[in-house]
């Protein structure tokens, strides 16, 4: 696991991490749409009220019209200008609908997911994309966990798989050249969908998690066996072997799933040679140990006893793997 | 372990507690000699027994209790921590050095009273200042240290924080106030960023930096343009408009000439 995990890797995966704009530039770009959104929000309110008074139809109409307006500005070729305008217009739309008509229903979040989602497809910027994903994902677990009601069984693990398989399929998806070229535009999506789960993850405890826990290895089995499809029949079952070993952790992880899904990304960025898997994974697992430790509800011996088990099961995989890594080069 | 030693920390004595801590301390740096051990996995190594330092430091606290400010720990850490630094040859352990030496900073601006505020700001100024111009000098000379990360987490601290400072404490004081908190927070940064900005443009060409440097001055600027408009009597929502225009165009005016310099650059 701690080798050159890039190094195997095909390179059509690993060149997707650089893009065509450099990141300061997009950086730069998403804090002024940012800013621009949050002054336009006041406009454009004082410009609803003015008009035609206020009134939640009208309000989520005039939303979805700023969100129609900026999809021209958004597809204009070249241009930061037009396209932050774009940018700025679409985000103040998406907040305007959201605060203007925050009550707690089922239908008003799944418009506002709906119009993030169309939105997301419909603006090819970068920064804009990562943004509306954000809604996206904030409909779904405000869907999911906060109106438990109407969707019954749902909570924080059931979001945490809902958006985690999303991203899963997506990353899975890479692994067939054919389908990875035409689902580029989906990155941004599952990059946030990745970090989502793993927030998700840090609010479960013992019980709902189970099930998570068992799903967990099966994507990692998954990720091992798509990795590498044309490589050499040793490292083929190599590969597999390991997501075999893994599926031997899945008690230890009852315990603590925000680790089983922080590893699960880092297995999946392993096999996969994207850095950006690989960070989110280990920062999502360090940061989890760290919430972990607050979690008032489970006692310190307890937490000591189950993370002590999964350090000397993943010690022992260790060994394992780098005995496996001589035998098999 | 952390685990198992805070459900029985009640339990144990005060010279187990410091024993114990001071035994894993030395088994750590002991560790670090190692041969066997990798550049990075030293360093990770070094950076452990430097937090451990910070842990021992606290406990000795915690159990002679002496009165001493708290700043004194965290400036007493960062003074024992440069050995560790220094032997780890690392860009990580010397952000966490900086970082430590922040901490104390910011404990010592408060207890400063309200009217000397200056002093604070100008230490933390001058102290990271120092600071980057110190990797500055040393990227030419030591291998090691020539990642771009070091410098990019200094500046954006150091900006961030300035700026922050210059925009809260703006609200409610005439335009560009060249007095009170505000106006020597709005004379660090001005002072920080275009020093910034003037070296990694000339000296060593660093678009990120300057990036930095200009989301800076897009939100600074745009407060005090806000202040201009008069802000606090209530802005007409024209303005606001006008306002967010100029974000826009602000931005998009840095994003091209980024781009061109990005272009010429690579040529």
């Amino acid at each position: 696991m701690s080798g050159q995990p890039a190094s195997h890797m095909p390179a059509h995966v690993q060149a997707h991490d650089i893009g065509a704009t450099p990141w300061y530039v997009r950086a730069l770009l998403g804090i002024s749409a940012w800013l621009a959104a949050v002054l336009l929000l006041p406009l454009l309110g004082w410009l609803l009220h003015q008009s035609v008074g206020y009134s939640r139809f009208v309000t989520l109409a005039v939303a979805a019209g700023c969100c129609a307006v900026s999809v021209p500005l958004l597809r204009v070729r070249s241009g930061d200008f037009l396209q932050q305008c774009g940018a700025a217009l679409s985000l103040a739309g998406l907040i305007f609908g959201i605060i203007e008509g925050s009550w707690p229903t089922l239908p008003h979040w799944l418009w506002i997911g709906g119009l993030a989602a169309v939105m997301y497809a419909a603006g090819p910027v970068v920064v804009h994309r990562y943004l509306c994903a954000l809604v996206v994902l904030g409909a779904i677990v405000i869907v999911m966990v906060v109106l438990e009601l109407t969707l019954p069984h749902a909570d924080e693990g059931a979001a945490a798989v809902a958006v985690g398989g999303l991203a899963a399929l997506y990353w899975l998806a890479q692994t067939w050249p054919r389908l990875s070229l035409r689902s580029r535009a989906l990155e941004p999506m599952a990059i946030v969908f990745v970090l989502g789960s793993m927030v998700l993850a840090w609010s479960l405890h013992r019980g709902p998690a189970v099930w998570l826990c068992v799903a967990w290895p099966v994507g990692a089995w998954l990720f091992f066996s798509r990795a590498v499809p044309d490589a050499d029949a040793a490292w083929y079952r190599y590969r597999m072997m390991l997501a075999a070993i893994l599926l031997l952790l899945t008690p230890a992880w009852l315990a603590a799933p925000g680790l089983a899904i922080g590893l699960g990304w880092l297995i999946a960025g392993f096999a996969l040679g994207r850095l950006v898997l690989l960070g989110s994974g280990g920062a999502g697992m360090l940061l989890y140990l760290a919430v972990y430790y607050y979690q008032l509800d489970t006692s310190l011996l307890y937490k000591a006893f189950w993370l002590g088990v999964c350090g000397l099961v993943m010690t022992g995989f260790a060994l394992l793997a780098t005995r496996l890594d001589k035998a098999f080069r | 372990m952390i685990c198992l030693v805070a459900a029985n920390w009640s339990e144990l004595g005060r010279f187990v507690r410091l024993g114990g801590l001071q035994a894993i301390l030395l088994i750590v740096a002991l560790a670090a000699l190692h041969p066997a051990l990798s550049p990075t996995a030293r360093s990770l190594v070094l950076l452990l027994a430097s937090m451990l330092l910070g842990a021992l430091l606290a406990l000795v606290g915690q159990t002679w209790q002496t009165g001493a400010d708290p700043w004194q720990l965290f400036a007493l850490w960062a003074a024992l921590m440069v050995c560790w630094a220094v032997a780890a040859c690392s860009v990580v352990v010397w952000l966490a050095w900086g970082a430590i030496a922040n901490v104390a900073l910011a404990l010592w601006a408060q207890t400063l009273a309200d009217a000397d505020v200056w002093r604070a700001l100008l230490a933390f100024t001058a102290f990271n200042i120092f600071a980057l111009a110190m990797w500055e000098t040393a990227w030419r000379r030591l291998g090691w240290l020539r990642h771009s990360a070091g410098p990019r987490v200094i500046a954006s601290w150091l900006l961030g924080v300035l700026a922050c400072y210059t925009v809260l404490h703006s609200i409610g004081e005439p335009i560009l106030a060249l007095r009170g908190k505000a106006g020597i927070a709005l004379a660090c940064w001005a002072v920080a960023a275009s020093g910034i900005a003037f070296y990694y443009l000339r000296a060593r060409r660093d678009l990120a930096m300057l990036a930095l440097v200009l989301v800076t001055v897009i939100g600074v600027l745009t407060v005090h343009i806000a202040l201009w408009l008069d802000w606090g009597g209530g802005m007409a929502p024209t303005q606001v408009g006008v306002l967010a225009l100029l974000v826009l165009a602000q931005g998009a005016l840095s994003a091209r000439w980024l781009r061109r310099l990005s272009a010429r650059s690579a040529t």
